[in-house]
């Protein structure tokens, strides 16, 4: 009796939190909500083109590398762009705390859209703003231009702000945040689990289009990081525990714009000593020091969620999403859980999406450990000693290198997506309350899903995965000839570095040789 | 060296695009009143399911034909392209455009609930190839 009661509790709560993920009238993925296009499978030629070049270019800079010379290496040109008088202007304190303040009203405006807006996604402002231009949009800008996030992150504005108005009553910044103590153990865990949490929430979740649903999420997470910069400090809750201050950060790190401190600021809201460098694409990777195993382990991730975001629309997952349920072992449980109105497809989907970073991590340490195997790594201690490296500290000092190849697998993904449903920026930006208001005269307009040709796309997919195989392969190199003094072994040592680079743009390629299906 | 690597891919880029471009070729008909090329094909649905083939080639430029039969009434819709086409069972419903537009565009039902629970159910895909 008392068992069939618990029972009872449990399944209302059960149907409680069914209700907030959401079997709703609009229960359907943002891009389904929309008339999709998805690209078709780049065909066999490009295919083989793809993966030729690839291999190609790898002995095409490895035999580069054979010959060069070491000295200085690592070392970029620079083109300090402050120099301009227009760039100077734009970051002029003023103006950047100008741009600050409208990221934030946006933010604040598709916020309240959100919350009292039209309900459905195609009318209301935020999911498009969210899942487009802020999630694709934001990310290309960051991977390809510069760190856009840093400037516009309505966070890190808001609370800025708050630090300014304390200092200017009091006379000083105390007292803005307790400045707790942040364990050095939790690195960018919390950042971590913040962002599996929302890569959930865009690849299983299937309300997660609904603008009311959406709203909530920001305004949770909106409180959690505030808390977070409150309790530990701002610039400390920013580099450890805001996921997406991370995630774009690390695509930054890729890109042409650098910011550079050139001395300790004073008051942060008037940073005017800065360098904004134009560098060659790629070279931020070749990061000197040790990389903490978190943040090994956050890249790990980044990797992973996006190979699996592509996996996911492949027939191959459908069959296994498909005869999975027939594994005897499994199918009691997937009974019980789909008693509770927790569908199959959820349960497998999120247990691929915790288990892919898993595989990963088993996958590149079984790698690491290889290249420690034929060429053992050194560093020279303070003491003057040599140090032999372990097999993730081998793993960490080369995991930045991947990233090449992950962002141009998901340039090549989602490029023909963000210019495509994209367009419902423009009937939006005409009427952003839903009150069937006109600004621009473009309410009426129509997506043109003929704006990108597939030849276009499977071209650029292609330049995009050969071009990120490269630096990606660069990058490894430079790092080795960096921690090596004999050149002969920082080469032996990325044997199984480019074994496993030609892997994973293989599997790029593969994904992007699928016929999606949703 | 790198600059030549570079116009080596190039090259080999826009001889790829050649060659696809000549081995995409089709037997399709003319159609009568217009000049323009006539593409057909026949989707059949038995028990909210398709029968064979569940992608269906298209090349841009043509006109597809497509002619839907179901034992069942249902309202499909084309993505992309947004054509909605109501079938009745036993009459054939001939959903007729202008390809216009590559992709690969899903054909849904509509207000269909699948046994999985949450989206709706795809019956085939309409994949529209550049010439």
């Amino acid at each position: 009796m008392i068992r069939r009661y618990r029972c009872h509790g449990f399944r209302r709560i059960a149907a409680a939190v069914i209700a907030l993920i959401g079997v709703t009238p609009f229960s359907s993925a943002f891009g389904h909500a929309f008339g999709q296009r998805f690209d078709l499978p780049i065909p066999l030629d490009y295919y083989l083109a793809g993966a030729g070049g690839a291999v190609f270019f790898s002995f095409v800079l490895v035999a580069l590398f054979a010959r060069i010379p070491l000295k200085g290496i690592g070392f970029y040109p620079r083109i300090d762009l402050m120099k301009l008088r227009w760039v100077r202007l734009i970051s002029h304190p003023v103006s950047i705390s100008l741009i600050r303040l409208l990221a934030f009203s946006l933010f604040l405006m598709i916020l309240v859209i959100g919350f009292f807006g039209p309900q459905d996604p195609a009318k209301n402002l935020l999911p498009t703003m969210v899942w487009i231009i802020w999630w694709i949009g934001v990310a290309y800008f960051c991977a390809l231009i510069g760190n856009l996030w840093s400037l516009i992150n309505p966070w890190n504005s808001l609370y800025l702000f708050l630090e300014y108005l304390i200092r200017k009553i009091r006379g000083s910044g105390k007292g803005t945040s307790l400045n707790l103590h942040y364990p050095s153990w939790l690195g960018v865990w919390p950042a971590s689990f913040f962002f599996l949490v929302f890569v959930w929430g865009e690849l299983v979740w299937t309300a997660n289009a609904i603008p009311l649903n959406l709203a909530t999420a920001i305004a949770i997470y909106s409180l959690v990081t505030w808390l977070g910069m409150f309790l530990f400090g701002r610039e400390t809750w920013l580099q450890k525990g805001e996921s997406f201050s991370l995630f774009f950060g690390l695509l930054a790190r890729f890109s042409l714009l650098e910011m550079r401190r050139v001395q300790p600021s004073g008051e942060p809201l008037l940073k005017t000593d800065h360098e904004l460098n134009l560098r060659p694409i790629g070279v931020g990777l070749m990061r000197d020091g040790q990389i903490p195993n978190s943040l090994m382990l956050f890249v790990i991730l980044m990797l992973s969620t996006v190979t699996f975001d592509g996996f996911m629309g492949t027939p191959l997952w459908a069959n296994i999403i498909e005869s999975l349920p027939d594994w005897r072992p499994l199918q009691p449980v997937l009974f019980q859980l789909e008693m509770w109105g927790i569908y199959r497809e959820t349960v497998l989907t999120t247990t691929g999406l915790i288990l892919s970073p898993l595989l990963f991590t088993g996958l590149y340490l079984g790698f690491a450990w290889m290249m420690r195997l034929i060429s053992p790594f050194s560093v020279a201690e303070n003491s003057g000693q040599e140090r032999a490296l372990g097999t993730v500290e081998v793993a960490a000092y080369f995991v930045f290198s991947l990233l090449p190849i992950a962002l141009a697998y998901h340039l090549a993904h989602y490029f023909s997506y963000l210019l495509i449903v994209g367009q419902f920026m423009i009937p939006l930006a005409s009427d952003p309350f839903g009150l069937q208001w006109d600004l621009f005269g473009t309410l009426g307009y129509r997506v043109d899903i003929a704006i990108v040709g597939a030849r276009f796309v499977w071209n650029a997919s292609l330049v995009s995965i050969v071009v990120g195989h490269m630096i990606a392969v660069y990058v490894a190199h430079v790092l080795a000839l960096r921690i090596f003094k004999d050149r002969k072994q920082a080469l032996i040592s990325q044997i199984p570095m480019l074994i496993l680079m030609i892997g994973y743009t293989m599997l790029s390629l593969w994904i992007l040789a699928q016929p999606l299906i949703e | 060296m790198l600059t030549r690597t570079f116009q080596l891919l190039v090259l080999t880029f826009l001889v790829n695009n050649a060659v696809l471009a000549e081995s995409n070729t089709e037997s399709p008909q003319m159609s009568e009143n217009t000049s323009e090329v006539v593409q057909a094909a026949t989707v059949k649905i038995v028990n909210g399911q398709v029968v064979g083939e569940k992608d269906i080639r298209f090349i841009q430029g043509n006109r597809a034909e497509i002619t839907w039969s179901s034992d069942t009434l249902m309202t499909i819709h084309l993505h992309g392209y947004d054509i909605e086409q109501r079938i009745q069972p036993g009459e054939d419903a001939v959903m007729a455009f202008d390809l216009f537009a590559t992709g690969r565009f899903a054909v849904t039902v509509h207000g269909h609930s699948h046994s999985s629970g949450k989206k709706e159910q795809t019956l085939v895909y309409v994949e529209v190839y550049p010439r």
